[in-house]
């Protein structure tokens, strides 16, 4: 078994995301009145240089992780990440992933997007940030949850 | 700064995640002609769609970046899996589009008891 050692837990930017928002349901409870029917919540994470990338590939690569966890078991789940760079008048959509799981997701089963990056072109300092939504069926409705944003935006030596 | 994985990811899950990219870059070095080729054929055409161990994928140019889409009905629609900025550049486009499609054919080629991510 393999483990990486070279660092230290990176910085999370947790934000927890409870299901609100239904879409597709006439159901959609009243804002401020109702507890959310199911507990969703989407953690993204702040993007880094993938050790991953770099030990396997000997490439550099800006790379941005989520994660989503309900309490219900859901069905057709698909979590998006995308990766946004930051630039001197407006952001840059870099990329984007998504992971889509037919089928069903059984209660409090932790599904992760490790798999949105971008290959560094140079060295150039550059901040970015990840933003992750999902969406699933819970109970037989189509529901979304709010788009999540790393907290920090560090300074990456990644052009890309 | 890390991979946020080191700490939380189970031994298992480290294993799975190294080969999955150990498996992208071996696609990518077994298939290096084969992509750049491809690449050529993709900016000329702006879309291509194949079949890949019997899925349907397509990659699709716009203005600035490139998409991999997958269909599951056979061909009849396609859902968006990828995207990544290569720049409207032809020379630019060429250069990453390879790495792209090693990205995307991981997706769809690597086989593991774990959810490919």
């Amino acid at each position: 078994m393999t483990f990486l050692t070279t660092s230290t837990k990176s910085s999370l930017s947790m934000l927890m995301i409870f299901t609100q928002l239904v879409v597709s349901s006439p159901f959609a409870p009243a804002k401020g009145a109702t507890p959310p029917m199911t507990k969703c919540h989407i953690e993204v994470f702040d993007a880094h240089i993938s050790t991953f990338i770099r030990r396997t590939q000997g490439k550099e690569a800006v790379k941005v992780n989520a994660e989503s966890k309900c309490d219900k078991p859901i069905r057709n789940l698909r979590l998006t990440v995308e990766i946004y760079k930051i630039g001197r008048f407006r952001d840059h959509y870099v990329a984007t992933h998504t992971l889509e799981i037919d089928g069903l997701v059984y209660a409090n089963q932790l599904i992760r997007n490790q798999a949105t990056f971008k290959y560094c072109k140079n060295t150039k300092s550059s901040k970015y940030y990840g933003i992750a939504h999902a969406e699933a069926i819970v109970n037989g409705i189509h529901m979304q949850t709010v788009r999540a944003q790393s907290e920090n935006k560090p300074p990456l030596k990644c052009g890309t | 700064m890390a991979d946020y994985t080191d700490a939380s990811l189970t031994p298992r899950e480290l294993d799975h995640e190294l080969l999955y990219f150990e498996f992208m870059g071996e696609l990518g070095v077994k298939n290096a002609s084969h992509y750049e080729l491809l690449a050529r054929e993709l900016v000329k055409k702006r879309e291509i769609q194949f079949e890949i161990n019997h899925v349907y994928v397509r990659y699709a140019l716009d203005r600035v970046g490139c998409s991999f889409q997958i269909s599951k009905d056979g061909g009849e629609t396609f859902k968006e899996k990828y995207w990544v900025r290569t720049g409207w550049r032809k020379s630019a486009r060429i250069s990453y589009l390879p790495l792209f499609f090693a990205q995307c054919e991981t997706s769809v080629l690597f086989k593991n008891n774990l959810e490919p991510n």
